[in-house]
């Protein structure tokens, strides 16, 4: 009696881990009516989600040979740790949306199927794509993802409070002293508490090197090979962070953390006249705000030239657990997504600018143009970036911006740019070689 | 025998959820990890080495006692004296008792988001309230002096509910003779609470305290919501600088050392918990 109760609860002991190691993907997943489902996974919230979700929706009911099953799986980093955690089983997506930044470690992870496979097979012309955005996209020559949604780097600013203060709404400050001297201005006047936020997530930062021309990492940020040393801390990274630290400390620039929830509320409340933002909240910034929003190009040090930003956003991934015709259904989806037309709306209903050259020729991004000021600053500013290493930004398994925050925030709290961004980069450099050592 | 059918339910789940992960978390702290967390080389003792030589480990352990300190004892305390006094008959008084073990009802996740909002630095209800008694506003998230405290007021605010009513029911179990006994004898109320309530409670009051400090250890929503670690590292307590070398630096053998290393700690606090109240605990 007793060896039975026993080997019973061995056997329920058993099925129970049975249950549990049941998983992993089979088949191509089909709906009720034969129709090749696929998981897409993104990133997008509010107006932008609304604005991508009608594309799946307009695709959906355009055939009925395959559904797209969209949904939000929080922030480009959150959905990415989720996404690392489902590889390998039935509850990973297809296709997924993914920050711009994940490029390496999706490569090196080895779970993308690479899109440039799929866009050869498809005969899918590349030539179609802004030639900046494919260099910033390809990695080693080829697509390992697809760019879906490019946003620049956006000075946005109060144009009311600009007036009341008697600046010039239509030549908003560039330089570290004209932001300054604009920032003291609107605070003298007593129009704001501070004159200019921005996040202190490391983000800004990378942003502003890349507007001077200044490299982050060595081997051309990641472009020429794999990096080994992080090169951030150079006399342009400690100038730009000595700027910073004194408009703070001079009560000119404000501190709200490193959420965007948090810094643009004072920015709509009118508690702050300019934000440091990204041009994909152009809409959302336009419904938000009862002021005149005006959009200028991001900070740079007095006598350098701009050379525009970082092409930031993110692209599609499919991955290589998929079945293959699942993979070919989620890759006519990506095509579909990157039509000119579409991007055009998009992008005048978002404040991304478009992946496509001929999306200019369109009368609803032509028109969003003249309409909404910081849509026209993106894009000319667009036009006007050089293709250097440091405009493309970097291709790296470590991310340096969140390093560069804990820096950023020590220097707010009194500590010298200098020694914080030397110990940063000293970080960064010793995370390469562990992720290099792991990965290479 | 059968007793181990009886048991094999809990052992099973026990097994899957808890002892794998733990033997897998050991497996993997001797190995260095992919970007996707499998082992790819053997490191020995290597990750171990690091974490204690690192840079973050031992500032983070530092802050996450700090944290325990700071929560712990106000945590128990406040709870304590709002169990003392929701102990009496009075009318409406299950009103009182329903309000204050609410918070229990709140997910980490909301109390945090929720909290969150009253902390902003201009759009927050803390710092309009400090204007309006004409005090100069505070970053209570983003000056790193301050940002420890401000969890730590959230975490008390939200572990309140669940302790004020294990007290409570510890309270309610004391027999009213005794308090009598005591009245007779001239006793007054702060002598009732430190020589018949206290004493009597101990066995409840070392649960709640082992149970908050393990908790204190273990606290990960509201810092990822309120600060992600930060300012400048401020708030970075050992189980948020686990999943970040785990999950944003995909260093998983390294956070895995980590881990075993939080594990042993916290062991050895509970055993000496233990321990030291053995003395002091009166079972009835």
């Amino acid at each position: 009696m007793r060896r039975r109760t026993f080997s019973l609860a061995a056997a329920v002991s058993a099925a129970g881990l049975a249950v549990s190691s049941c998983s992993g993907s089979g088949g191509a997943e089909r709906g009720p009516d034969d129709e090749l489902i696929v998981t897409f996974w993104h990133s997008m919230r509010g107006n932008n989600a609304e604005q991508l979700e009608s594309f799946v929706e307009e695709f959906n009911e355009s055939q009925s040979e395959i559904r797209i099953d969209a949904s939000f799986q929080g922030m480009y980093d959150e959905a990415q740790t989720k996404l690392m955690q489902v590889v390998g089983t039935k509850d990973a997506p297809d296709l997924m949306q993914l920050g711009s930044g994940a490029k390496r470690e999706i490569i090196d992870s080895g779970i993308a199927r690479p899109m440039q496979e799929l866009i050869d097979a498809a005969g899918f012309d590349t030539s179609a794509i802004q030639p900046s955005i494919l260099s910033s996209r390809q990695v080693e020559g080829m697509l390992p993802a697809m760019p879906q949604a490019t946003s620049a780097a956006v000075m946005f600013f109060n144009r009311d409070l600009f007036e009341e203060a008697g600046l010039d709404a239509d030549a908003p400050p560039q330089s570290f002293s004209e932001i300054r001297e604009a920032s003291q201005t609107l605070v003298d006047a007593g129009l704001v508490s501070q004159g200019i936020a921005m996040l202190t997530d490391g983000g800004p930062f990378v942003d502003m090197m890349a507007n001077q021309g200044e490299l982050i990492l060595d081997q051309d940020n990641g472009r020429s090979g794999r990096p080994t040393t992080a090169v951030f801390d150079s006399e342009a990274g400690v100038e730009t962070m000595t700027w910073v630290r004194d408009m703070h400390a001079d009560g000119l620039l404000a501190n709200f953390g490193r959420s965007f929830d948090d810094l643009r509320p004072p920015w709509y409340a009118g508690d702050v006249a300019m934000i440091l933002d990204t041009s994909a909240a152009s809409i959302i910034h336009d419904q938000e705000t009862s002021f005149a929003v005006g959009a200028g190009y991001f900070p740079v040090p007095d006598g350098v030239e701009s050379q525009g930003s970082v092409i930031g956003g993110a692209d599609l991934w499919i991955f290589a657990d998929s079945a293959e015709e699942t993979q070919t259904a989620a890759f006519e989806f990506v095509a579909h997504l990157l039509d000119p037309e579409v991007q055009a709306r998009w992008a005048a209903g978002t404040g991304y600018y478009p992946i496509t050259t001929a999306s200019y020729d369109e009368p609803v991004l032509t028109k969003a143009m003249e309409e909404i000021e910081s849509i026209r600053v993106a894009n000319e500013q667009v036009g006007d970036s050089e293709t250097s290493p440091a405009s493309l930004g970097t291709v790296s398994g470590v991310s340096v911006t969140t390093y560069v925050a804990d820096a950023w925030e020590r220097i707010y709290d009194g500590a010298d740019p200098r020694a914080e961004l030397d110990a940063a980069a000293a970080e960064v450099t010793s995370a390469l070689e562990s992720y290099n050592d792991a990965n290479g | 025998m059968s007793g181990i059918g009886y048991l094999s339910p809990a052992l099973v789940i026990l097994g899957v959820f808890l002892f794998y992960p733990l033997l897998k978390t050991g497996y993997l702290s001797a190995f260095i990890t992919d970007v996707r967390g499998r082992a790819v080389r053997l490191a020995g003792w290597e990750n171990y080495l690091d974490v204690l030589t690192s840079s973050t480990f031992l500032p983070s352990l530092r802050l996450t006692f700090l944290f325990a300190l700071m929560t712990v004892p106000s945590t128990i305390v406040i709870a304590l004296l709002l169990a003392v006094m929701t102990n009496r008959r009075l009318r409406g008084i299950t009103l009182f008792r329903t309000t204050y073990a609410s918070t229990m009802a709140v997910s980490a996740a909301a109390a945090a988001v929720m909290f969150r909002a009253l902390f902003h630095p201009s759009a927050g209800a803390f710092n309009t309230i400090l204007g309006m008694l004409g005090l100069p506003e505070v970053g209570w998230l983003t000056d790193p002096s301050l940002a420890l405290i401000s969890v730590a007021l959230t975490t008390v605010w939200m572990s309140l509910g669940f302790n004020f009513l294990v007290l409570l029911g510890g309270l309610q179990s004391i027999p009213d003779e005794l308090y009598e006994a005591a009245m007779i004898d001239g006793a007054g109320s702060w002598r009732r609470l430190v020589h018949v309530t206290v004493p009597l409670l101990s066995p409840v009051l070392l649960f709640v305290g082992i149970v908050l400090v393990i908790d204190s250890f273990q606290s990960f929503g509201q810092i990822d919501i309120l600060t992600q670690g930060g300012p400048a590292g401020s708030t970075n307590l050992i189980v948020y600088e686990i999943y970040q070398n785990a999950f944003t630096r995909n260093e998983v053998g390294f956070a895995s050392a980590q881990a075993v290393v939080l594990f042993l700690i916290v062991l050895v606090l509970t055993a000496l918990q233990f321990k030291i109240s053995e003395r002091k605990v009166h079972y009835q």
